[in-house]
């Protein structure tokens, strides 16, 4: 698969996770803060976080295998 | 070695972010010296960081986005072309420890356990810890998450036997009591903060063995 179609089916991937989903996925890529301090930031408990951001790229996976 | 125990994807994730705090980062990159499959998956989630600014304009940042992270990339890579070479000790973890196990000198905190507090610099603690055969590490919790990787041997809790080679990843919710395997074990564990003991004497003691 070309490299190019990759990006765009990742980026199509993360423009349609949920809010919740795409929030802690930024705040960790773009701000650079660990689970702990998401958690703290957002007010909700560390396992929330985790569980978000496990979702978020199973589906970003499941995007990429389907190119597979 | 046959890997069956893995870091957490949302570890692995903040780790090719970038944003696991130093001593969780080092351990999860020993695992990835060891572990094609996570060495993978993290190639994979290090391509998010160069997607997200163009996928996500609506999430306001209250900061300068970082670059995308060729450094941690191209490190990690290195990582494990390295891991070739080493013996039981992956190369991330060497310079902090050397490469014989058996040679690196530890404090005996308790019956059966001995540890070594090792540097780092970036967030969270970082130690060696050497199990007798049967030795017990009290119930116990954590404040933030726990990285723990087997370098020899075997230990168990509820949640499983973890080998050589294996993460056991664990976060707040988890309390556990730690049994070395017959053949006694080491183990390199990160933590985001100092465990929470349950028995009172092994909290009286925290002056003396530190965790």
């Amino acid at each position: 698969v070309a490299e190019k179609e990759r990006q765009q089916r990742v980026q199509a991937a993360l423009a349609a996770l949920p809010p919740e989903q795409k929030e802690v996925v930024a705040l960790a890529y773009l701000e650079g803060l660990s689970h702990s301090e998401i958690a703290e930031r957002l007010g909700m408990p560390l396992g929330t976080v985790k569980s978000r951001m496990r979702i978020a790229y199973q589906k970003i996976r499941q995007t990429l295998e389907s190119l597979e | 070695m046959t890997i069956t125990r893995h870091p957490d994807d949302s570890t692995l994730m903040s780790f090719a972010a970038g944003s696991l705090p130093a001593a969780l980062a080092a351990v999860v990159a020993a695992h990835l010296t060891l572990c094609a499959r996570c060495h993978d998956e993290v190639a994979t989630m290090e391509l998010l960081g160069g997607s997200l600014l163009d996928a996500l304009p609506g999430v306001a940042m209250a900061g300068p986005p970082q670059a995308p992270l060729p450094g941690v990339q191209r490190e990690t890579r290195l990582a494990h072309r390295r891991a070739a070479a080493s013996g039981e000790v992956p190369a991330p973890l060497a310079r902090l420890i050397g490469d014989d196990l058996d040679a690196v000198r530890l404090r005996r905190v308790s019956r059966g356990l001995w540890l070594r507090w090792l540097p780092v610099d970036g967030g969270g603690r970082l130690h060696l810890f050497k199990g007798a055969p049967g030795a017990t590490v009290s119930e116990h919790g954590h404040k933030g998450s726990e990285l723990t990787l087997v370098l020899r041997g075997t230990i168990s809790d509820h949640t499983g036997e973890y080998r050589a080679g294996d993460i056991c990843d664990l976060d707040e919710s988890i309390e556990h009591i730690q049994v070395a395997g017959p053949d006694g074990c080491f183990c390199v564990v990160a933590q985001e903060h100092p465990v929470r003991w349950r028995r009172l004497l092994v909290r009286l003691a925290r002056p003396w063995h530190g965790m």
